[in-house]
């Protein structure tokens, strides 16, 4: 296991009074994150227990995967029957916006050491790289140290797993919540997550397309074509953001134009 | 805990770390292509698309876009709305669930 490992490297980072001071504040900046982050953690360990993953499996999942959407999309998935390869697929895509932080952290804090990334890499959420980055926004020049990154992360980690255990002893020893309409509740998550990434034509083709798919090709088998869907989305997002482009360029000069 | 969720509980943790630490430290000595960066901003959005949209348009398996009877759509064109609106996370929740509970109730009531 991760972890705790990486939490005693992350607390010996925090141990001069420089970084000790830099980790209180990621944490104070992140901490407003951490409530609102737990409903979420909340609504996960109750959807963990009632798609089969039980108490253990539930915060298993939480304390070892730490990945919100990532999370509920694997349970959800779990509990649809799909096959262990789309789950961790689907997953594996989901995830992928981390490596656009991971690009942009591994550029703006250079100076973090190796050992450093290695850990801190364990705990970055969409939370704690929001909470960093608009730090590394507001002072550019000044090196933000490991422990500020530390100090939110570990905050979210620890806010995240308390949510969910609250969730799996809700799910366990409450009413049967799916008489709620408890699902409604993780895919209005979902649309809270993605209608505000909708910015640009570009995503909405790559939004359409998507959905057009996974309702048409919903009863593939193993989930194949909800993969299909999500390639397909993505491809032509990307193939229209590059129509676009090319229509906003300027038009090349000619031979004749040169000469004038 | 089975062995079937301890291998999706492990296999899920080491794909979620493979995009986080060691990209961190990957991305410090590699330059990434263009075409891969262009792409990851449409890869969320399609995910939970592909996953949100068979559930709310297609909840008993079949499709079913009559609002009177599919609780589910109205329940996600509320939280699309909100989210449309207000940025955070929980205002579409609550949205959600108040139009489905509002349309089990009405439907119960007639």
């Amino acid at each position: 296991m991760t972890s705790p490992v990486a939490q005693h490297g992350l607390a010996s980072q925090a141990k001069s009074p420089n970084h000790r001071r830099a980790f209180a504040l990621g944490l104070r900046d992140a901490a407003p994150l951490f409530l609102s982050g737990a409903p979420f953690g909340l609504l996960f360990g109750i959807l963990a227990y009632d798609v089969g993953l039980g108490l253990w499996g539930g915060q298993a999942f939480s304390s070892l995967i730490f990945a919100g959407s990532a999370q509920f999309a694997a349970a959800d998935l779990f509990g649809k029957g799909a096959g262990l390869l789309v789950i961790f697929g689907v997953t594996a895509l989901l995830n992928a916006r981390h490596l656009l932080y991971a690009l942009d952290l591994a550029t703006r804090c250079a100076h973090w050491p190796s050992w450093g990334r290695l850990i801190v890499g364990y705990f970055l959420t969409d939370e704690s790289y929001a909470v960093t980055a608009r730090r590394l926004d507001a002072r550019p020049h000044d090196p933000l140290p490991l422990a500020y990154f530390a100090g939110a992360s570990l905050g979210m980690y620890f806010a995240w797993n308390l949510s969910t255990a609250v969730g799996l002893v809700l799910g366990a020893s409450g009413p049967d919540l799916s008489r709620f309409g408890f699902s409604v509740a993780i895919y209005s998550a979902y649309i809270a997550i993605f209608v505000p990434l909708l910015v640009a034509a570009p995503r909405w083709v790559a939004a359409g397309v998507s959905l057009v798919l996974a309702v048409w090709l919903r009863d593939w088998p193993n989930q194949l074509g909800l993969v299909t869907a999500i390639l397909a989305g993505i491809v032509a997002g990307y193939a229209s953001q590059r129509l676009m482009d090319r229509r906003s360029e300027p038009p090349a000069a000619s031979a004749g134009d040169e000469a004038l | 805990m089975t062995a079937q969720t301890l291998a999706l509980i492990i296999g899920c943790s080491f794909v979620t770390y493979a995009m986080r630490g060691p990209a961190m430290l990957i991305f410090s000595r590699l330059q990434v292509p263009l075409f891969v960066r262009q792409a990851l901003p449409f890869v969320p959005i399609c995910v939970l698309v592909a996953i949100t949209a068979p559930a709310l348009l297609a909840p008993e398996r079949s499709l079913d876009l009559n609002p009177l009877n599919n609780a589910w759509m109205l329940a996600g064109l509320g939280a699309a709305v909100v989210a449309a609106w207000r940025k955070d996370l929980v205002s579409p929740v609550l949205a959600g669930l108040a139009v489905f509970w509002l349309h089990h109730a009405i439907v119960t009531m007639s």
